[in-house]
């Protein structure tokens, strides 16, 4: 098997040992100032840096030329064409335009276009500038020729036409001079004058600059250059750390700014800085100072270059709002730090533990939708392993992860005395079923492991290594299908790179050859080619659904965790069976409840709607047995299991123990019916906010077969009224029950919402539309209270609020199951859930009574609960409380605080915290073709805001206390309480103003 | 060479019981049985002959052993020392009692005491209720370290207080499965679990029974009026088999249970 060495001319940077500490690791950007810095002017031989910026963006490295001068200019120095994967940018015109080089030269991005009043403006005060000068006696020249700028000549000499930079001293003195002798002080007052006459023009925020010889008006300077660029790499999942900055004027000149510190904008806060000029009046805190002039310039690039042939592990951002970092190694919490640490790709998921071996790991690789075994016993199978890379070091060594949330990179780094290895691990979404990881330096007496390894637990797998050094792994899985492995290492002498290409198949074992095929499809150099897809494609996911929460950095950290997550656990093609745990841990052995549909699907839908598709894909496979499900338990229509798995059966196992070791039986698989309206909710929901109209008829098959379901399944007694009997609500502590208003109520919306459909006859619909009416939802109109099941009010009344000694709390055990059965005590939201999902089949207003009836009798004994609470609080503007649950909800992994996170993460709660935050704070609703914003803002949040998809549109909502700002993106329609109807589109907000309780448009 | 070592107390009416302990704790550290006895005790002949009959060695101790043991204990090569107890041997005023204390609150060596009318079998089953405190956990898993693990099953018992209930429990199965699990990764990964709920003090003994537990393992702090120490006194109390206490340092956390909110030592 080739491996991915690249064919580069070498680059021996000697002088990389006596680097300072904050240069002497890997960037992933260099953004960089041209004349003065990359070469010494716009005359010289620029070949040595052409060549260096080919090799570098070959390797990875992303470069951007920032100069005030034009394209040809730059270009024609330079002129490099690079292949990538790094890319190659030019930031030029003084930050009006920008160019993207590739191997047929540079492609415009982006230029500042001046209207005409700002061209009269520049031209104006530039007019303005040489005539107050020149009222000094002071002889200058305007130049106009210049993109969005005009430049004053302060010194139009022909000795000193186009100065050198390694003489700016000398051109300094000589302009000091000329001003001093005009009785204009200096440089500085120019520049004010400068600032003056701009004003004066009617352009309150000119861009003054001076290069010493030219006073420079314009629209934009070196800042918008580095504010674009900053912005371009977040977009390739490079962040601030990761990029070094390199000038030769960082220092101040003649009394202003140095050209370079213009770069220094608070978007690459965190870049490392570095000067390679003379810098006669020293460099700005924070930037390094080297001086060396070009020659250092190609140096450092050469350093960068050579880092990456010798195979360095790439850093991470570590900005603490997106990185979970974790120090130090602890056996009794190794396997709840691997699933928390879990990489996948919706295809394999593969649990953070170390890349050493070691005793206390539950090292597992998952593949989506691959099961294993029979029934109830049917279970995701473990895959073989790709992520050890060295065996055990008997030694306790030093342990450093850190999980990079912006772009799904998992780095680690072991300390043993002097010895090292660090390590980069990803799963990328751009080529589900492809792991990759680097390891560079070593652990004493730990050896390295092959490529690929058969999990503990499984037997009759082949592991075998092939001539040409691939690795090939097969594992059947009983009664069908299976998974192929294959896998390479490239070793360098420190260096491991291993990709390894999965290939699962639930109903036959993928060809031996699917994975070599996979492998050699990715072009040279295999991990920097890798890595910049993933980096990007990470990027992209965020682009439409970030989450800042200003005022709460925790919870805003909670809420990305949750949100990477959930989308690290689906696939963007194919189907989806989504797990309780997702791909992180074999909790619930894989099988699929209600949570995918009702707990994750709106968030998908809302973030990454082809994500969304394939959690309903997974649903639509299994329509015919859940056909055969309804036929077998003597119904219509299309009934869903609770639990499924492979073939969409039921396989709820029959029983299970309870805390005191006795048997119980679990009857959700017979009697939690409610997921058959669950499923069909999912569909309207995700076609409420996709309008993906080739979903529509499955939509409409789901919602027809499911409300032909119900119809069959209602009984009506003496009197007309429907009942529901004989089932269990999402409060599991009642069972069975009859008329669960969730159920029913549910039932009811389903019904409603398939008769709205085509192809129903007139004869059905009717009968759908009477049985809705006629089903008993349980509502006290005295009270306006729901009665969560028949019979329920006549339950002992237990404020488990008041007399747990905490909640959440599993009630069953703090009560036992008996007095739970007898007791008005909840598990988890069930009438509540009503408010939640259908609020337009609940009766307006409904619902602070039933929050204040059933939050106090709920336990939270379920993880599903807070998050959901969270969200009806907060719509009932009990924002402590929302918060309090919120909070509760995004730490529930984090803290593992139900003490089962190490057999994976609680998908469904990482859900909830979402819809809190976008339905409950928000107030998000998708109503037909418009989406409904109504926020919510607890005191100490200073803004909310969330990037969502509706309609085909990108979406960023902002909520503060007292206006709202919507950008659209094409164009989308949004109402707000008692406001107008608006269409947000363009690259400005919509900006909307709240009075009382009602909203208006700027 | 290795030995467990039963001191035959003053008014020890049948020695044959504890002596058949220590055979079988012999068994289990892979040790060689050692009786010790003061020459001047009462039954002094009848207990030689009884050692002799199952041949257990016998060493005269001078002063008598009540004294010594503590002594006899801290010798390395003893793996375990046996005494027999009465059956409140914490409030007993006898002399098997005040020695029993002495050496229960002292010694760092396993103690492995036989209570009145004790079944003495082969130890095969052990039950190990465990708190889910590190020291109490560390203590098992040093003393599995000293035993010969061939034909041994270890029941773990953890106990959770209605007060302790954990936080969820989505579902009766794969949560308890998980839990369990990750007690057991935590606690003593070659061993099964049983949970109860209630008080561990009231329970032990009736897993002891339907888990036909031929010996409970318990760690404790060694306080006798606190803690593990209430177990103790209560299973000493009532227990049908041979207890083997271990001591453990002072329990200071639950973190050996799963359920932490310290999983993040620093972010």
């Amino acid at each position: 098997m080739a491996t991915n060495s690249a064919a580069l001319a070498p680059w021996h940077s000697a002088h990389a040992e006596k680097l300072p500490a904050s240069l002497d690791r890997r960037f992933e950007a260099l953004v960089f100032d041209w004349d003065g810095t990359a070469v010494p002017d716009r005359a010289a031989d620029a070949t040595v840096v052409r060549r260096l910026v080919e090799d570098a963006c070959a390797l990875g490295l992303h470069a951007a030329v920032v100069s005030g001068t034009n394209v040809r200019n730059i270009d024609g120095q330079l002129a490099a064409r690079p292949r990538g994967p790094g890319r190659l940018y030019l930031l030029l015109n003084r930050g009006s335009e920008v160019f993207h080089v590739g191997p047929n030269g540079p492609r415009l991005l982006h230029r500042r276009r001046a209207t005409r009043a700002e061209r009269s403006a520049l031209a104006g005060a530039a007019a303005r500038l040489a005539a107050e000068l020149e009222h000094h006696g002071l002889a200058v020249a305007i130049v106009a020729d210049r993109l969005n700028r005009q430049k004053v000549d302060l010194i139009p000499d022909p000795a000193w036409s186009d100065p050198p930079k390694e003489r700016i001293d000398e051109l300094l003195a000589a302009v000091e001079d000329r001003l001093a002798r005009h009785g204009l002080g200096g440089l500085s007052t120019v520049l004010e004058l400068a600032q003056r006459a701009a004003r004066e023009a009617g352009l309150p925020d000119a861009r003054v600059t001076t290069d010493a010889k030219h006073v420079e008006i314009g629209l934009t300077d070196k800042s918008d250059s580095a504010r674009w660029i900053a912005g371009e790499l977040a977009r390739w999942g490079i962040g601030p750390r990761l990029v070094l900055v390199l000038g030769d004027e960082f220092g101040p000149l003649g009394g202003g700014a140095g050209s370079d510190a213009l770069m220094l904008v608070p978007e690459l806060g965190r870049a490392t800085s570095v000067s390679v000029g003379a810098e006669p009046a020293g460099v700005p805190p924070g930037v390094v100072h080297l001086g060396g002039g070009p020659a250092e310039f190609t140096a450092l690039l050469g350093d960068q270059i050579e880092r990456r042939r010798r195979g360095d592990v790439p850093e991470i951002d570590l900005d603490p709002a997106w990185t979970l970092q974790i120090e130090g190694f602890d056996p009794q919490l190794e396997r709840v730090r691997e699933a928390l640490l879990c990489i996948a790709d919706g295809c394999i998921g593969t649990r953070g533990s170390l890349v050493v071996e070691n005793a206390a790991a539950l090292p597992l690789v998952l593949a989506s939708g691959l099961y294993d075994g029979y029934g109830p016993a049917e279970e995701l199978m473990p895959c073989p392993l790709w992520a050890k890379a060295r065996t055990r070091v008997p030694e306790r060594f030093g342990v450093r992860r850190a999980l990079d949330l912006r772009t799904g990179l998992l780095r680690q780094e072991l300390r043993l005395g002097g010895d090292v290895l660090e390590a980069l691990l990803f799963s990328s979404p751009t080529r589900p079923g492809l792991a990759v990881l680097r390891t560079n330096g070593g652990l004493p007496r730990s050896r390295p492991i092959q490529a690929l390894e058969l999990p503990g637990t499984r037997k009759g797998g082949i592991v075998r290594e092939l001539p040409d050094g691939l690795v090939h792994a097969a594992l059947r899985a009983d009664p069908e299908g299976g998974v192929v492995a294959g896998a390479v290492d490239d070793h360098g002498p420190e260096r491991l790179d291993r990709v390894a290409a999965y290939a699962a198949g639930s109903r036959r074992l993928p060809g031996a050859d699917v994975p070599r095929r996979r492998l050699e499809a990715i072009s040279t150099p295999r991990f920097e080619t890798l890595l910049t897809e993933h980096r990007r494609a990470w990027a992209r996911r965020w682009e439409d659904a970030e989450i800042v929460i200003e005022g709460d950095s925790e919870l805003e950290f909670g809420a990305r965790f949750a949100l990477f997550h959930l989308l690290a656990s689906v696939a963007e093609k194919g189907e989806t069976a989504l797990g309780a745990r997702g791909l992180s841990g074999p909790g619930y052995r894989g099988h699929v409840f209600w949570d995918a549909d009702v707990f994750c699907l709106p968030t998908l839908a809302a973030t990454c709607p082809e994500a969304a598709r394939t959690v309903l894909e997974y649903r639509r496979r299994r329509l015919p047995a859940a056909v055969d499900y309804a036929r077998a338990t003597g119904h219509e229509g299309a009934r869903f299991p609770w639990e499924s798995a492979r073939e969409g059966v039921d396989v709820t196992p029959p029983t299970g123990l309870d805390l005191n070791g006795e048997t119980v039986p679990i009857r959700t698989g017979d009697l939690e019916e409610h997921v058959t309206a669950d499923v069909a909710w999912a569909a309207s929901l995700y076609l409420d906010w996709t309008a993906d109209d080739a979903f529509a008829p499955v939509a409409r098959e789901f919602l027809i077969a499911t409300a032909r379901y119900w119809a069959s399944r209602i009984s009506l007694d003496a009197e007309g009224r429907g009942h529901i009997e004989t089932v269990i609500g999402p409060d599991e502590y009642h069972e069975p029950v009859d008329d669960n208003a969730f159920t029913n109520v549910m039932a009811r919306w389903n019904l409603r919402r398939a008769a709205q459909e085509d192809g129903v006859s007139p004869s059905e619909r009717s009968r759908w539309l009477a049985l809705a009416d006629a089903l008993v939802d349980g509502y006290d109109a005295a009270t306006g209270v729901y009665e969560q099941f028949a019979g329920f009010f006549a339950l002992e009344p237990l404020l488990i609020a008041e007399f747990a000694p905490r909640r959440p709390i599993v009630a069953d055990v703090l009560l036992g199951r008996e007095r739970v059965a007898r007791a008005q005590v909840l598990k988890q939201a069930d009438v509540l859930m009503l408010h939640h999902l259908v609020p337009g089949e609940v009766v307006p207003g409904s619902l602070v009574a039933n929050l204040d009836f059933y939050e106090p009798r709920t336990a939270h004994g379920s993880s599903l609960s807070p998050g959901i609470h969270a969200s009806l609080l907060a719509r009932a503007g009990r924002l402590e409380e929302a918060v309090h649950w919120l909070r509760l909800a995004s730490r529930i992994d984090l803290d593992d605080i139900g003490g089962s996170t190490a057999h994976g993460l609680h998908l469904a709660a990482m859900g909830s915290v979402w819809q809190a935050l976008a339905f409950g704070f928000l107030g998000l609703r998708a109503d037909g073709p418009r989406l409904e914003l109504d926020p919510q803002l607890p005191p100490a949040w200073r803004a909310l805001e969330m990037r969502v998809r509706f309609r085909g549109a990108s979406l960023r909502v902002r909520a503060e206390h007292e206006r709202a700002l919507v950008w659209g993106h094409p164009q989308a329609l949004i109402t707000l309480p008692g406001g107008p109807q608006l269409q947000v589109t363009g690259r400005e907000p919509t900006v909307l103003e709240r009075r009382g309780a009602t909203w208006s448009a700027r | 060479m290795k030995r467990v070592v039963v001191g035959l107390i003053g008014s020890d009416a049948d020695a044959r019981p504890v002596l058949r302990a220590t055979i079988e704790a012999a068994r289990l550290f892979g040790s060689d049985a050692e009786a010790v006895q003061g020459r001047s005790q009462a039954r002094f002949a009848r207990s030689r002959a009884i050692a002799g009959e199952l041949g257990v060695p016998l060493r005269v101790l001078e002063p008598a052993p009540a004294s010594r043991l503590v002594a006899e204990a801290a010798r390395e090569e003893v793996t375990c020392l046996v005494i027999g107890v009465p059956r409140r041997p914490f409030a007993s005023r006898d002399e098997r009692g005040a020695v029993f204390v002495d050496l229960a609150v002292s010694t760092h060596k396993p103690l492995l005491v036989v209570p009145p009318g004790a079944r003495i079998g082969p130890m095969r089953r052990l039950l190990a209720p465990l708190d889910g405190s590190p020291e109490i956990s560390r203590a098992l898993q040093r003393f599995l370290t000293r035993v010969d693990p061939a034909g041994i099953e270890i029941v773990m018992l953890h106990v959770c207080s209605r007060d302790e209930a954990p936080a969820f429990s989505d579902h009766a199965l794969y949560e308890l499965e998980a839990w369990g699990s990750e007690f057991l990764a935590r606690n003593c990964p070659q061993g099964r679990l049983e949970l109860r709920v209630g008080a561990p003090e009231d329970l032990v003994l009736d897993v002891a029974d339907a888990t036909a537990a031929d010996l409970i393992v318990l760690g404790w702090d060694q306080l006798p009026a606190r803690g593990q120490g209430r177990v103790v006194r209560r299973v000493l109390q009532g227990a049908g088999i041979p207890v083997l206490l271990l001591a453990a340092r002072r329990a200071s956390s639950l973190a050996h249970r799963p359920t932490t909110a310290s999983v993040l030592s620093t972010v």
